[in-house]
C-alpha cells in the first residue's frame, strides 16, 4: 500500500493543517459553515464539496480503528450517508468536521461491537502466504505493494495497539497518527482537555513498556 | 518550599502542553533530541532538570517512532462519486416506500368528510325507515296494569264500566 507520508496527508486543503496556522483553520471552518448552511437548504453540489473536504480525513481516522480496509471504505460511506441524512438537524454549534469525525469514531465502534472483535486485535502471526493475500487483497485500490519489511512494521503497530482499550487506542491513532489536537479529540470523545492528556500519557506508558520489553528480549 | 512546588508544577504542565502540540512529522522516527529541539527554548531546558519531564519526552519519542509505521487509509477518487450515487440511491428508496403514505395522508382530510357525511346520510336514512313502519295495534286489555289481558265475552259487564257499553 502506498504510504502517504503524513505532512502530506496533514496538507490536505480539506484539514486546513497547511501551515497557515490558526487563520487558515478559521478560514476553512467559516467555508464549512457556509457550505454546510447551503446544503441543509438541499444544495447537493454544496455537500459533495463537503465530502471532497473532509473524506480523507474520514478514511483515515476509520483506518486508525479499523484495520480491514472494505470495513474503512463501508463505514466511510455510511458516514458521509448519516450526515447527508441528518444535516438539517446539525445545529453548528461544533464545527462541522468535529461533528463528522465524531460520527467517523462512533461509527468505527459500533461495527466492532457488532463483530464482537477488539479493533487491531493481534493475531497470530501471519504465514508468508497469508501475509501476502492480505497484501493483495489492499494492492488492489492502495497502489503500490509493502514490503515484507513493511509489512512486519505494521503487525507490529498493530500488536502495541492491541494492548489499549477501544477509547486509549481512538485517542492515541487520532493524536500520533492524525495530528489531532488535545482539544479536537475532547471534542470528538466527548470528554475534556484534561482527561485526554492522562489517558494519552498512560496510553504512552503502556507502548513505551512494550516497545523496551520486545527490544530487550531481541538482545 | 510549598512555591518552589507549585512553579515546577506549572513548568511540568507547560512543558507537558508543548509536548501534545508538537504536530506530527511524517513517517520518519526523529530521536528523542530532534524532538527536543522541536520544543520551546524554555521547555527543552525544563526537560533538562525535570526528570519526569524527561521521561515522558522519551516515551513520547518512543511511542511516535513506533506508530510512525501506522499507515494512512486514503480514500480513492471514485468516492466522492459513489457517496453521491448512494445518497441519489436512498433518495429514490425513501420516495417510493412513502409514496403509499403520501398519498393516503393527502387524501385523508376528504376520505374523512366523506365518512362523516356518509354517515349522517345513512342515520338519517335509518330514522327515516324506522319512522314509516305502521304503528302497532292497541292491546285490548294489559294496556293498563289492572285490565286483563284476555278478551272479555260480549255483554259482559264487570261493574267497573260507569256507563253500558262503555270500556276504557
Amino acid at each position: 500500500m502506498a504510504r502517504v507520508p503524513k505532512t502530506e496527508a496533514l496538507a490536505l486543503p480539506e484539514l486546513g493543517k497547511t501551515g497557515d496556522g490558526a487563520g487558515g483553520a478559521a478560514v476553512r471552518a467559516e467555508q464549512d459553515r457556509e457550505l454546510v448552511r447551503s446544503a441543509q437548504r438541499d444544495d447537493k453540489e454544496a455537500f459533495e464539496l463537503l465530502v471532497r473536504r473532509h473524506q480523507s480525513r474520514v478514511f483515515a481516522v476509520a483506518g486508525g480503528i479499523l484495520r480491514n480496509r472494505e470495513d474503512v471504505e463501508d463505514i466511510a460511506q455510511q458516514v458521509f450517508l448519516k450526515a447527508y441524512f441528518s444535516i438539517k438537524r446539525f445545529d453548528q454549534r461544533a464545527a462541522f468536521s468535529t461533528w463528522l469525525y465524531k460520527i467517523t469514531v462512533n461509527e468505527c465502534w459500533d461495527l466492532l461491537r457488532k463483530k464482537k472483535v477488539r479493533p487491531l486485535t493481534y493475531e497470530a502471526e501471519l504465514s508468508e502466504e497469508q501475509a501476502q493475500m492480505y497484501q493483495a487483497s489492499s494492492d488492489l485500490t492502495d497502489g503500490a505493494p509493502d514490503t515484507s519489511e513493511q509489512l512486519a512494521a505494521r503487525e507490529q503497530v498493530e500488536e502495541l495497539l492491541s494492548l489499549l482499550d477501544e477509547r486509549d487506542r481512538t485517542m492515541l491513532v487520532l493524536k500520533e497518527v492524525q495530528g489531532f489536537s488535545v482539544e479536537e479529540i475532547a471534542e470528538i470523545m466527548e470528554s475534556n482537555a484534561n482527561t485526554v492528556k492522562v489517558r494519552l500519557f498512560r496510553a504512552r506508558q503502556k507502548i513505551t513498556e512494550r516497545v523496551r520489553r520486545r527490544l530487550g528480549a531481541k538482545r | 518550599m510549598g512555591n518552589m512546588l507549585h512553579r515546577e508544577n506549572e513548568h511540568c504542565e507547560s512543558f507537558r502542553d508543548a509536548l501534545e502540540g508538537l504536530p506530527v512529522r511524517g513517517g520518519v522516527p526523529l530521536t528523542v533530541e530532534d524532538w527536543r529541539a522541536e520544543l520551546p527554548e524554555q521547555s527543552a531546558r525544563h526537560a533538562e532538570i525535570c526528570e519526569e519531564c524527561r521521561i515522558a519526552l522519551g516515551e513520547f519519542a518512543e511511542t511516535r517512532n513506533a506508530l510512525s509505521a501506522m499507515p494512512v487509509r486514503t480514500a480513492g477518487p471514485w468516492f466522492t462519486a459513489r457517496i453521491m450515487a448512494a445518497i441519489a440511491a436512498k433518495e429514490r428508496e425513501d420516495e417510493a416506500r412513502d409514496g403509499v403514505w403520501i398519498v393516503v395522508r393527502r387524501f385523508a382530510p376528504r376520505v374523512a368528510a366523506l365518512s362523516v357525511l356518509l354517515l349522517i346520510v345513512g342515520g338519517g336514512w335509518s330514522l327515516q325507515q324506522s319512522s314509516k313502519e305502521p304503528a302497532r295495534p292497541a292491546h285490548r286489555g294489559g294496556d293498563m296494569v289492572f285490565d286483563s289481558a284476555v278478551p272479555q265475552a260480549p255483554g259482559y259487564d264487570d261493574g267497573f264500566s260507569v256507563m253500558g257499553g262503555i270500556r276504557p
